[in-house]
């Protein structure tokens, strides 16, 4: 549905946004776009949207070329693409009613027919009662959901969504996820979202792509992506959380995914075969696509118990790697999500 | 017939002679200035904004020249570019008399003053209402008209209030070379003839007059704004 090949941008003053970027994006897929602010993702949406023209390389969007059509061509195919933005950008002059039929008056459909996708629409977000209200007499879900509608509204093949949740509380987010994701269910429509809270990846994405300096540092499917443990994306998806790590040296770190045919608690388990010892410093146990993905940072005595730890752990199919409290320190500093809300 | 003024105070002829007469010539140019200043002077912010770096069609040039023109009226005080005027104002209403001729440089002071007023307002609106609108394929004019005007028109109907009661200010200037209204009025009978009741009442009416042009502003502000 979305193709980008070797997408560069220069931005006038000579700096890199974007630097042969090639990504995939199959129909129907929520695909999660991650990286640090300054890692070119907002670059990458003003690309996508056709709002920055490319310096080199092809964006296709539904086999129409984005990054060469303009003027009417561009207008059109900017119709394939809806919009959802963090701070929703409803005009305060319309009521939600009036701003979910806007892109349908640029368009230029009847008045008929307009109040008739209009209710479609109210009802498809849950705001049928709140039609007459103004952005500043709703809620930010509200807001959102009004967006969310209009984005909609012209019948687009990609949703096309720029932090949408980042402005909302926990409790919001989750009810706005959940109905992108019934979205996607319900109208086949591909979906893209750009964030910076992993929460919003684990709950919706099926495919993630994470965005360092410009490039695309890793791409794939959810799973696979957490799959690989050591990977700083794994990290950042499945993260611990903070732990005092005084007086202690040597530490084990243990990943599991139900991708082993086992469960997290096999992990205890095997210690407890072994008679080793379960200290724990810190524990995440997530559970994606029905399956139970865990990692656990373990406490060992010295490097022979810590040998013997991780040596139990393998034997449940679980990574386990050896590492001092230290190195495990600078890897936590080197995190970039901030979702404090969300533990 | 002389009558001492003790005898006439708060019975002056000049107030069923000459008082409504003057209202009425006040009310006239308010109108008629705020018609020319609205109509010229929106399309003059609109493309102050347009032409500017923030705009949709930015054009350095064009803005600069623009700017100078609109800060060069601004820059003048009103009684001078008021004797300044006399010749284009004769061209325009045949005379530099009474409150036809005022009209004129009071629309020239203001519009500029407006326009610069207009092009703020425009500039506040937030660029993410604008870049949510292109994304559905939508025209500059539509832009322009549908979104940034509309969003802006509490702000720019709170302006033209500014003006307009900046210009009532205004008329009495032009009283002092012979202009119409209650600022005439309160210059030849209350300040050249002395007479302290015709004073009070000009400065009365021109009281309740701002009044009512701040009230009715406000009115249509709060009926209009839904933020």
């Amino acid at each position: 549905m979305i193709e980008l090949r070797d997408v560069t941008k220069v931005h006038a003053g000579g700096i890199t946004a974007l630097a042969n970027v090639s990504l995939s994006i199959a129909a129907g897929e929520i695909h999660g776009i991650v990286g640090r602010s300054g890692a070119g993702k907002s670059t990458l949406i003003r690309c996508l949207t056709g709002l920055e023209p490319v310096t080199s390389g092809r964006i296709e969007i539904d086999e129409t070329d984005i990054g060469a059509a303009r003027g009417s061509d561009l207008a059109r195919a900017r119709r394939k693409i809806g919009m959802v933005f963090q701070h929703v950008n409803l005009l305060d002059s319309r009521t939600a009613e009036q701003n979910i039929s806007h892109p349908l008056e640029i368009a230029g459909v009847s008045a008929k027919q307009r109040t008739h996708r209009v209710s479609e629409l109210l009802e498809l977000v849950g705001l049928t009662e709140r039609r007459h209200s103004y952005p500043a007499q709703l809620s930010g879900g509200q807001k959102q959901r009004v967006g969310i509608a209009r984005a909609l509204a012209a019948e687009p093949r990609v949703l096309l969504c720029d932090e949408p949740t980042s402005a909302l509380d926990s409790a919001t987010t989750r009810q706005i996820l959940e109905l992108i994701r019934s979205l996607r269910d319900r109208l086949g429509i591909t979906v893209v979202i750009i964030t910076h809270e992993m929460s919003v990846v684990r709950e919706i994405c099926d495919a993630v792509s994470l965005l360092e300096d410009g490039r695309v540092a890793r791409t794939g499917a959810l799973l696979d992506v957490i799959n690989d443990a050591g990977s700083t994306l794994s990290r950042d998806l499945i993260a611990l959380p903070p732990a005092a790590l005084d007086g202690v040296e040597t530490l084990v770190e243990a990943f599991l995914t139900g991708a082993s045919g086992h469960d997290v608690g096999a992990l205890f388990a095997a210690l407890e075969r072994e008679q080793l010892p379960a200290r724990i410093a810190a524990g995440t146990i997530e559970t994606m696509h029905g399956q139970q993905v865990g990692r656990l940072r373990l406490i060992a005595h010295d490097a022979v118990e810590a040998e013997k730890i991780a040596t139990a752990l393998r034997r449940v199919g679980a990574t386990a790697e050896i590492t001092t409290a230290e190195a495990a320190q600078r890897a936590d500093d080197e995190r970039f999500d901030e979702e404090g809300h969300d533990a | 017939m002389i009558l001492s003024a003790d005898e006439l105070f708060w019975n002056n002829p000049v107030f069923h002679d000459r008082l409504w007469e003057a209202t009425g010539e006040t009310v006239l140019m308010m109108i008629f200035t705020t018609l020319a200043v609205a109509i010229i002077g929106l399309p003059l912010g609109i493309l102050l904004h347009a032409t500017s770096a923030k705009g949709l069609t930015p054009q350095a040039g064009v803005y600069r020249v623009l700017s100078l023109i609109v800060d060069f009226g601004r820059s003048i005080p009103f009684i001078i570019l008021m004797i300044a005027l006399i010749p284009f104002t004769r061209f325009v209403v045949g005379s530099a008399l009474g409150w036809q001729a005022t009209v004129v440089p009071l629309a020239v002071g203001a519009i500029p003053f407006f326009a610069r007023l207009v092009q703020n307002a425009l500039r506040e609106i937030d660029a993410g209402k604008i870049e949510a609108v292109q994304m559905m394929g939508a025209s500059k004019r539509h832009i322009t008209l549908h979104v940034l005007v509309r969003e802006a028109l509490p702000a720019i109907v709170g302006a033209l209030t500014v003006t307009v009661v900046t210009l009532i200010g205004y008329t009495a200037m032009a009283g002092t070379i012979g202009g119409g209204g209650l600022g005439a009025l309160a210059i030849d009978y209350g300040y050249r003839r002395y007479q302290s009741d015709t004073m009070i009442a000009c400065i009365v009416l021109l009281v309740a007059f701002v009044a009512l042009v701040q009230w009715a502003g406000d009115t249509v502000v709060k009926k209009i704004d839904h933020r």
